[in-house]
């Protein structure tokens, strides 16, 4: 298998952050999902890698149900998260590939992201990002804007892929 | 547990390189195709260029979305002789590329290709592409307006239905 879950956090009750640590070296790239919603209103989110939420570039494509709007930024924006503004009992999505996790070189890696509303404010993101270090990713943490809290029954399973190769399937 | 996605084959350069083919690619056991890359061009970013089983004729149709940071905009083309839909990092950067070939072995319909193309350095997209013709797809070649870096990485996996 090529895709193996790694593990999956649920918030039992109101949290700051979700964060995968002691992430193994032994994949190839990682993919994490995420389904979540702030206490607060609609805000923005954030990925950060190894403790550091430093040499972090994102440029990202919004569509917001009215317009569309592109950006560049130096944090690790995700982008926006339902709350408490939106329609009840709906949480955003997001998916967020990392290849060569593990690897001696930078880190870039694909945002595709939504915050789900049943009105016409409605998120549709994604985003190109680069962490510009070469260490090895450990751990990630999912914040919020202005360290806002996550709400409870909010989840995010990280995934490790490993690459191979098929008897007959060639390369060049 | 039965694999979802199986690894086919990959590759990480090992000295600079125009273009990289994966072919032989089985037409049963799988539904649809996932490409990973990871890459650095030696010269500055581009336009990829992708085609499919040899074929040059004008029979690659698209759709495009792009964010610069400061811009946006839409693109779309009909009976081109290749993809062109996707960027990729020049030097200096590293973005990521990922296709999804939907039914890629059915002898019914055309294909399509969906592309996310990140390159942090310059710009975001997504484009909806459509290979015109029902034959199953065996070989992928990828290539650009410059050389693959050494250390790029490629990687091509099956997806059960």
């Amino acid at each position: 298998m090529s895709m193996t879950k790694i593990a999956t956090a649920t918030l039992g009750s109101d949290a700051a952050a979700i964060s995968f640590t002691s992430i193994p070296g032994t994949f190839t790239d990682l993919m994490l999902v995420v389904s979540a919603r702030r206490t607060g209103v609609a805000e923005a989110a954030y990925i950060n890698f190894n403790g550091s939420s430093s040499n972090l570039t994102v440029r990202t494509l919004r569509g917001s149900g009215s317009g569309v709007s592109s950006d560049n930024r130096t944090d690790g924006y995700i982008g926006e998260q339902d709350g408490s503004n939106m329609t009840s009992n709906t949480f955003g999505n997001a998916q967020i590939y990392i290849p060569n996790y593990a690897g001696s070189t930078n880190k870039s890696f694909s945002v595709d992201s939504v915050m789900e509303n049943n009105a016409t404010l409605a998120y549709q993101q994604i985003h190109a990002g680069l962490w510009s270090n070469t260490a090895a990713i450990t751990s990630i943490t999912l914040n919020t804007y202005l360290g806002g809290n996550w709400l409870a029954g909010s989840t995010a399973t990280l995934y490790g892929v490993t690459k191979g190769s098929l008897a007959g399937v060639t390369v060049s | 547990m039965a694999a979802a996605l199986v690894p086919l084959q990959n590759i990480t350069l090992s000295s600079n390189q125009t273009s990289v083919t994966f072919g032989s690619i089985p037409t049963s056991g799988y539904r649809d195709l996932y490409l990973v890359i990871n890459n650095t061009l030696v010269s500055s970013g581009t336009n990829g260029v992708m085609r499919v089983n040899g074929d040059t004729g004008g029979n690659y149709n698209r759709i495009q979305m792009v964010g610069t940071g400061s811009s946006t905009s839409s693109y779309s083309a009909s009976g081109d002789d290749a993809i062109y839909s996707w960027e990729l990092a020049g030097t200096g950067s590293r973005g990521v590329v990922t296709m999804n070939f939907m039914d890629y072995a059915a002898t019914d319909k055309h294909k399509t290709i969906l592309i996310r193309s990140n390159v942090p350095a310059y710009a975001v997209v997504a484009s909806a592409n459509r290979w015109a013709s029902t034959s199953a797809i065996t070989s992928i070649l990828l290539t650009s307006g410059g050389s693959f870096a050494a250390g790029s990485t490629f990687a091509l996996y099956g997806v059960v239905a």
